[in-house]
């Protein structure tokens, strides 16, 4: 008695109807796409056009620059080397305060959940420093470590910092108890539990909160910047919107989404990359 | 890997094993959930633990895996008391709990890194289980993209490739669709006559528990204990697609039947 499924044979009528079906599929698919490509550009321009005339009837006039203006400063900006200079260093902010957040939230995360008193024990004060909206710290920042850039990276990776703690010890918590059992019975050691499965187990909710938070270490660069600097994107466009200079405002702006939009792009694609097992997308 | 263990001395005892369960709730008053469990199974037995629901067979499985312990009473595997966690024996539960992250072949393997084999053996070990239950072609899959079916026969060969002497079964086959469970038995059948294990085998499922069984135990409604036991004198190799047409299958599963409905009639009132 065999007992794996016979191998499928099939009809040279089968290998037809399979091929008409597959066409068929394709040829779907493919007006599919393109209907919602023709929809993003028909919006993208929509959005444009009503920037370029029709904002200046909403608002003052004189505060509404438009596309074909702002298009030009970025290229001014960029001509000059200002924009690079002042992007740099608000990606090195925020880079740095990124790093230093997702490794210190992580590691924050596995030594609360190794115990669950201890966890219970931390739980309340982490949700009233989660609970602090962090922008208000900003000017404290400013005082304690001075102009410079460093209070820029600890603003940034505090915003990190608490939601790649909590997104990590909530995965932590989370594991199937019937994986933890079987592979106890197995053999497994202490330390094996934790390498080879809570870790692994914790590694989407990991992954989507480091995504989500990298926007988060840009915005929180760009608003210490705001606050008092000497350069960086959030000081170009303080400095700007003081000398009314709205072009290079909406330069500034459009900038910082653009890096942002990348940013997320390229860890979206490596996090498809990094979690092949992962039937579904993740959703930060 | 395996003991050497003669016909006479008993792979698995209960002796007198009583557990009671703290629950949840504010109260914390304790629930007995086993009472007075004796019961002993021989090497390379087949062993089904029938019952209501809430019975305690799982609880006994865990006793003996050492995920739980006794609150009064031994249970002892190859005649000494389990201590902590019993890696010495197989544990399969209903969820096939594969790790979604890993390959089918690095399921298989995974109990086998546990406890150190080299990685040319683990290969080896892996490979001869997955071909064997017609999986080949399928090493590199991720649990999610294989069928139920296919998931349980991971399951179970990666419980079997480190050849344990007891292979404790929590109604394994539970979620499957009828069909499934057959071919299934008659794998698990396959399986078990390439190195005789001792088999606990806890199932709702009568006919399977004939199909399977040397002998059956009948557990009684809360709290668990052994009503009766069976012996299943079908001779092997069975066949569990006509387990219906062997002599003796309809008055013994009258019988169970008839012990079964006792209980449930119990427990609902």
């Amino acid at each position: 008695m065999t007992l794996t499924e016979p191998a499928v044979r099939h009809t040279d009528r089968a290998r037809a109807v399979l091929h008409r079906v597959a066409t068929d599929e394709r040829r779907h698919r493919q007006r599919q796409r393109a209907l919602v490509w023709l929809g993003t550009a028909v919006l993208g321009i929509a959005l444009l056009l009503f920037w370029q005339f029709g904002l200046g009837l909403l608002v003052n006039p004189r505060y509404v620059s438009d596309p074909a203006t702002v298009l030009a400063r970025i290229g001014e900006l960029l001509a000059g080397g200002e924009l690079l200079a002042h992007l740099s260093v608000t990606l090195g902010e925020a880079g740095a305060g990124f790093l230093i957040g997702v490794v210190a939230g992580l590691v924050s995360a596995v030594a609360l959940t190794s115990s669950r008193r201890g966890y219970e024990v931390f739980e309340p004060f982490l949700v009233a420093f989660y609970s602090i909206p962090k922008i208000a710290l900003a000017p404290l920042f400013i005082l304690w470590f001075g102009l410079g850039t460093t209070p820029k990276i600890v603003m940034a990776a505090l915003l990190v910092y608490f939601i790649v703690l909590v997104n990590t010890a909530t995965g932590l918590r989370g594991v199937q108890p019937g994986l933890f059992r079987v592979c106890r019975v197995f053999g497994a050691s202490r330390r094996d539990l934790l390498v080879k499965v809570t870790l692994p187990a914790a590694v989407p909710a990991v992954v989507a909160s480091i995504r989500i938070t990298f926007t988060r270490a840009i915005e929180g660069a760009v608003l210490s910047e705001f606050v008092a600097s000497t350069q960086g994107l959030g000081y170009l466009v303080a400095r700007a919107s003081r000398a009314f200079d709205i072009a290079t405002v909406f330069a500034g702006i459009v900038v910082i989404a653009a890096v942002v939009m990348v940013a997320n792009g390229l860890l979206r694609a490596l996090e498809s990359r990094l979690l092949p097992w992962h039937g579904g997308r993740v959703h930060g | 890997m395996h003991q050497t263990t003669d016909a006479t001395t008993s792979a698995v005892g209960f002796d007198h094993v009583f557990k009671a369960f703290v629950s949840q709730g504010r109260r914390g008053e304790p629930v007995l959930a086993l009472q007075d469990v004796a019961f002993e199974a021989r090497a390379g037995e087949f062993v089904s633990l029938v019952g209501p629901s809430g019975c305690g067979k799982s609880t006994c499985l865990n006793l003996l895996a050492g995920l739980d312990t006794p609150s009064d009473g031994t249970v002892s595997h190859r005649g000494s008391p389990v201590r902590g966690v019993n890696t010495a024996v197989g544990y399969i539960t209903q969820d096939d709990n594969l790790l979604p992250w890993r390959s089918l072949r690095g399921n298989v393997e995974l109990s086998l890194e546990f406890r150190g084999v080299p990685r040319r053996e683990r290969r080896e070990r892996a490979q001869e289980l997955i071909d064997l239950v017609g999986l080949g072609g399928f090493e590199e899959h991720y649990p999610h993209e294989l069928s139920g079916g296919m998931r349980k026969r991971g399951g179970i060969i990666r419980t079997l490739v480190y050849d344990s002497d007891v292979v404790l079964m929590d109604e394994p086959f539970g979620p499957l669709d009828a069909q499934t469970r057959v071919i299934l038995q008659a794998e698990l059948l396959k399986l078990w006559h390439r190195a005789r294990p001792t088999v606990l085998f806890v199932t709702h499922d009568l006919v399977e528990a004939i199909a399977l069984s040397d002998r059956i135990l009948v557990f009684t409604a809360n709290p668990g204990r052994v009503k009766r036991e069976y012996t299943v004198d079908i001779p092997r190799p069975r066949d569990p697609f006509h387990i219906h047409d062997a002599p003796g299958f309809a008055e013994l599963y009258d019988a169970l039947w008839d012990d079964i409905r006792a209980e449930i009639g119990q427990a609902a009132r």
